[in-house]
């Protein structure tokens, strides 16, 4: 392992990440807010990557829509990684992209045959282009759809193995699917193969205003739940590259820091015990 | 069955929901709200925030973003305002919008070095000179007093505007990191008109002089050059 426990960058934060003296530290970004041709949110990227590693998070490859990757935010996707040159590039198994039109949202798929030929396809693709393997992250789940043929770790571990893909492991997302859809989320998390796990997201969520649906909001501190979960993944897969996100109601960059504080306490746990 | 699935689905949300559906709802136009407001920063403050929020979400429903880059979303807002008939209470507005547009578009456009007078200072050839203008500059005159407006909010200014109303030109520029905004006269507007056209220096310095007799043609060009108006490997391609 060569990535610790890093934190989800902000431009807000700009000074602190980088006077950060934590060891191991590195931020991740959303590759699609720098899909600019120039100008200062670039040249404050390229500051942040000449003192940490970086990871390039996408959000807007609609890698399950029905139709391939398009050819232009592949190309702008491919420009950010040579420029930066990313420990990690991950993406979302969700589309956001029909007919032309864009959905700022991370959108569900049915778990079919024809979800997962399109999806090895569209990563295929994306991968080819690239030069590199990526990594693709499970959807948090609001909604039962109908017509799953396939678990969703299954599905996911059989991505894997048809791509070369790695996976990104969004251990909220576990929470809050397992919440809304009723399943157990530690039993979910027992299911995915070890070796497959390239990186793990920790975020907060919060209840919807009618209070039965947990949304996936990054928009507060990571729960005790989630933690637990995490801790105990940790435990049977070993250290991973393990990212804080947070989006909204940014608090201080000293409490990211004390969460992200918090998962390199576990991952060193864990690499203390494997020595 | 995939595409119908998502063409159903993208329907639905479409349409106010509830429950699970309404998350789907919510968070697309939320993203697309977020966006318009962080492009929009100007046009937001004079409409206040519930008024901004409900023009933003029938933008986001009648022009959704095409691309996600949310970014640069927002591109058709300045006409669409324009077309909205209850705003022509605010004729200004289309006007601010635009400027926020061009300031967007200077922001992220490429990166390359502004032309310096060191550069053409001292030629004799400097008349035949045709430039190129920076990828960061953009200028445009409009028939509303919204650089005033614009400029007031930006620099946060408290309390009532006293303004004339006139036509005004705005021009931005990007020779260092940042944004640079400066009020262009209408004889610094024909001059970069005429550049951007493919004139050479001499032929728009020329051509303004005779529409505005009155102005330094000189010290417009020492101005806008100093402003970062124009790219430096342009100076190069003398025809």
């Amino acid at each position: 392992m060569t990535l610790a426990a890093g934190v989800g960058f902000k431009a807000e934060h700009f000074e602190e990440a980088l006077a950060a003296p934590a060891a191991g530290l590195w931020f991740e970004v959303h590759a699609e807010n720098y899909m600019v041709d120039g100008g200062p949110r670039l040249a404050m990227l390229e500051t942040v990557r000449s003192e940490r590693p970086l990871s390039l998070h996408g959000v807007g490859m609609s890698l399950a829509g029905a139709v391939p990757p398009d050819a232009d935010h592949i190309a702008r996707l491919k420009l950010l990684v040579d420029r930066f040159e990313p420990e990690l590039v991950s993406e979302h198994l969700a589309w956001s992209r029909l007919d032309g039109r864009c959905f700022p949202d991370l959108l569900p798929v049915p778990r079919t045959n024809e979800a997962l030929a399109r999806l090895a396809d569209n990563i295929g693709r994306v991968q080819d282009a690239l030069g590199r393997s990526i990594l693709i992250e499970n959807p948090s789940h609001y909604l039962a759809l109908r017509d799953h043929q396939w678990s969703e770790t299954s599905f996911l571990a059989e991505l894997a193995r048809r791509t070369g893909c790695g996976l990104l492991i969004d251990v909220n997302n576990v929470a809050v699917g397992a919440h809304n859809l009723g399943y157990d989320p530690a039993a979910w998390l027992e299911t995915i193969p070890a070796e497959l796990v390239g990186e793990i997201h920790l975020a907060g969520h919060s209840l919807d205003d009618e209070g039965t649906l947990l949304i996936d909001s990054h928009d507060a501190a990571v729960s005790d739940d989630v933690w637990r979960l995490y801790e105990s993944f940790i435990d049977r897969i070993g250290a991973k590259p393990t990212l804080i996100e947070r989006d909204g109601n940014l608090p201080p960059f000293a409490e990211l820091m004390a969460e992200r504080q918090r998962a390199q306490h576990v991952l060193e746990g864990s690499l203390a015990l494997a020595a | 069955m995939l595409l119908e699935f998502q063409r159903d689905f993208a329907a639905t949300i479409g349409e106010p929901a509830e429950g699970a559906m309404s998350i789907y709802r919510n968070t697309v136009l939320i993203g697309c709200v977020d966006a318009l407001r962080a492009n929009y920063p100007v046009v937001a403050q004079l409409l206040g925030n519930e008024m901004f929020e409900a023009v933003a979400v029938e933008h986001a429903n009648q022009c959704p973003p095409r691309r996600p880059v949310l970014a640069l979303y927002g591109a058709r807002f300045p006409d669409w305002l324009a077309e909205q008939s209850w705003l022509h209470e605010i004729p200004y507005l289309p006007h601010v919008a635009r400027i926020e547009r061009l300031h967007i578009e200077s922001l992220f456009a490429s990166d390359e070095d502004p032309l310096e007078m060191a550069h053409v200072s001292g030629r004799d050839d400097w008349q035949a000179l045709r430039l190129r203008l920076h990828p960061a500059t953009r200028f445009q005159w409009l028939t509303a007093p919204a650089m005033s407006i614009w400029l007031a909010h930006r620099e946060g200014s408290e309390g009532e505007l006293e303004l004339e109303w006139k036509a005004e030109g705005v021009l931005l520029t990007r020779p260092g990191l940042d944004v640079q905004p400066s009020r262009l006269s209408r004889a610094g507007h024909r001059f970069l008109f005429g550049i951007r056209l493919g004139e050479s220096v001499g032929a728009a310095a020329i051509a303004t002089a005779g529409l505005y007799p009155d102005t330094d043609v000189g010290s417009l060009f020492t101005s806008l050059v100093n402003a970062g108006a124009f790219a430096a490997s342009s100076h190069r391609s003398i025809p």
